[in-house]
């Protein structure tokens, strides 16, 4: 038993003392921070075969052509320019590179499209001065009994009892416009529970699934993602949510999942898209490097990394402008009306 | 001035504790404390693929009395160990925090070998909890860390005389055998794993082969009025690969404390005794 007790030991030892777990050597060089990256996203981004569908992407080829732009004269600056054209590839909002002279970005979602929204318009003609501040929400009840809540960003902490107390404010109104144009997202947990105030059962919104291992097609199961109606004051009346090229990630997902819920009309311009929740990495260069990494699809099981389209298209008009007006909340506000 | 509010708390209380104790002959228990810094070296892949390095500090408590097992001759062990390291990635422009505390008991045999030198062996089981924080990723800021493990533990005690004092040398080295480890998927957002409650085997079987792990205390300990003064090296190598995920741990610290022994008789003894 002594005799039995030692070799287990002995062979536990001698495993433990020569299996090192560490990570592949760190070369700094131009081409090693080149093939680092392409390395980091090869074994971590989600979208490879969607992106080579829908935009042509052959991340080998990718490869190929950015590593013959290797060069050790190179200076950082041009490191980083040819890493970022790397990236933007892939046309990917979330896929970014950071370093302290700049961020690599690829954001043709919003920079190739009409704006369809002026802050200074809505600022000035719609929210005015005399409007109310519920965290995240910023709301007003219009001239003609429509309730007007802006949110321009999710990252800002807003809780059931902002959102039912902004509600309650607004209860007899006609019909209620959720203003989410050039919001760039920020915590899914915040807007999916702004959402949760516009269903009165459980409602499936969609599916998400993630990498479980370094192939390109390694993904665990699809899992459900559902809204449970929120504690607290659940509007019932109509509500028209207003959407533009800007609305990205989080809000992507916003207007995903109001899209399902009752008495919701989606109105503007097709969403930025964002649905690869990012995760972040880094190169030997020591650059942040931000990519895809968990796929959330709609309920019917298909991708909004492209966008969310509206279910009426409407898009600022100059003339509207030049009369300060905005376009889509008067669409909005027409659909609303009781006259 | 911690460390001594720890070790002022500590003694009193562990002798109260002895004095209750009915155990077999030498009716003799040991209390210590060890304070340390030294050097760390953290790899967490689900974080970043590159190594972080930096400062570590350490605290570790331990107890050790005998049982009635085995014709007394067998010991038990506690030790309770914290740690915290400030890390750097080589670039210098990220900053990692890893941080736990482990909580460890050992039951060991005892063999005369020879004169002055004494060698225990035995199984243990301990428990972890602790995290690593990167300060600039967004979605996979931290990973947290825990486990249980079945460990095995060997140690050796040699006595010798120097400069007309007793000095005891101590190794121990500790190897996790089998448990269970938490860890995410490859992929998995922490928004999936605790918002969602999607679990996807973020329960692992760990072993020797998955968790290639070692714990080491090199200590000498020289008698000091009614404690004991310890010098020493603490090396903790701890290691993990599971669901695709690499995970290390090195950290090395110096350190120094006291011990003191506890008897039910007397409470105070002057030498070193053999563990």
């Amino acid at each position: 038993m002594r005799r039995f007790t030692l070799y287990i030991l002995a062979l536990v030892i001698a495993l433990t003392t020569s299996a090192c777990i560490d990570e592949d050597d760190y070369d700094n060089s131009a081409k090693g921070n080149i093939e680092a990256l392409w390395k980091i996203m090869d074994q971590h981004y989600c979208f490879f075969d969607y992106k080579k569908d829908i935009i042509g992407v052959d991340w080998d080829e990718v490869h190929q052509r950015y590593l013959a732009q290797a060069n050790e004269k190179m200076t950082k600056a041009q490191l980083f320019e040819v890493c970022s054209n790397m990236l933007a590839e892939l046309k990917d909002g979330h896929v970014n590179l950071y370093a302290s002279h700049d961020m690599g970005r690829n954001w043709s979602f919003k920079e190739d499209h009409p704006n369809n929204f002026d802050e200074n318009l809505v600022n000035d003609y719609y929210l005015g001065t005399d409007y109310s501040i519920a965290a995240g929400l910023s709301y007003k009840l219009l001239e003609d009994n429509v309730g007007y809540v802006r949110c321009e960003s999710f990252s800002e902490a807003l809780g059931n009892g902002n959102i039912s107390d902004a509600l309650y404010r607004l209860e007899l109104c006609d019909g209620l416009i959720i203003d989410v144009r050039n919001n760039p997202g920020g915590n899914l947990t915040t807007s999916r529970r702004l959402a949760s105030h516009f269903t009165n059962k459980k409602t499936l919104v969609g599916y998400i699934y993630h990498k479980t291992g370094k192939g390109r097609n390694d993904f665990s199961n699809e899992e459900e993602e559902n809204i449970e109606p929120a504690q607290g004051i659940r509007w019932q009346k109509p509500v028209i949510v207003l959407a533009n090229r800007s609305t990205y990630s989080a809000a992507n997902d916003f207007v995903k999942c109001m899209k399902v819920m009752p008495n919701v009309t989606i109105v503007g311009d097709t969403t930025g898209g964002g649905s690869g929740m990012p995760m972040s990495s880094e190169i030997p260069a020591g650059w942040s490097v931000r990519y895809s990494a968990v796929v959330m699809l709609d309920k019917d099981h298909k991708h909004t990394e492209f966008g969310v389209a509206p279910d009426i298209q409407v898009d600022m008009t100059t003339t509207d402008h030049e009369n300060n007006h905005d376009t889509i909340i008067e669409t909005a506000r027409a659909m609303l009306r009781k006259d | 001035m911690l460390f001594m509010a720890m070790l002022w708390t500590s003694l009193p209380l562990s002798a109260q504790t002895m004095a209750d104790n009915d155990l077999s002959s030498p009716q003799t228990c040991m209390h210590a404390i060890m304070v340390g810094a030294g050097w760390s070296n953290v790899l967490e892949s689900y974080l970043s693929p590159y190594n972080y390095t930096g400062t570590d500090f350490t605290v570790i408590r331990e107890t050790m009395r005998p049982t009635k097992l085995m014709q007394g001759k067998v010991d038990v062990q506690t030790l309770f160990q914290i740690n915290g390291s400030i890390l750097d990635n080589r670039a210098k422009t990220a900053k990692e925090y890893a941080g736990g505390l482990r909580y460890g008991i050992n039951w060991q045999y005892t063999w005369d070998v020879a004169k002055g030198l004494k060698v225990m062996a035995g199984p243990g089981a301990s428990a972890y909890l602790g995290g690593i924080y990167n300060d600039r990723n967004g979605n996979n800021p931290g990973q947290a860390k825990g486990d249980i493990m079945v460990d095995l533990t060997a140690q050796a005690f040699y006595n010798f005389r120097l400069f007309r004092r007793e000095w005891m040398l101590r190794y121990e080295m500790t190897v996790p055998f089998i448990g269970m480890a938490y860890t995410p998927n490859y992929g998995q957002s922490y928004y999936e794993a605790f918002e969602l409650e999607n679990y996807d085997h973020n329960l692992q079987f760990a072993h020797f082969a998955n968790t290639p792990s070692m714990r080491h205390l090199l200590t000498i300990s020289m008698p000091m009025k009614s404690a004991i003064l310890r010098f020493g090296v603490s090396a903790n190598y701890q290691q993990a690969k599971l669901n695709g995920l690499k995970y290390h741990n090195y950290n090395t610290d110096i350190m120094v404390g006291v011990a003191k022994y506890f008897e039910r008789k007397t409470t105070t003894r002057n030498h070193v005794l053999p563990f």
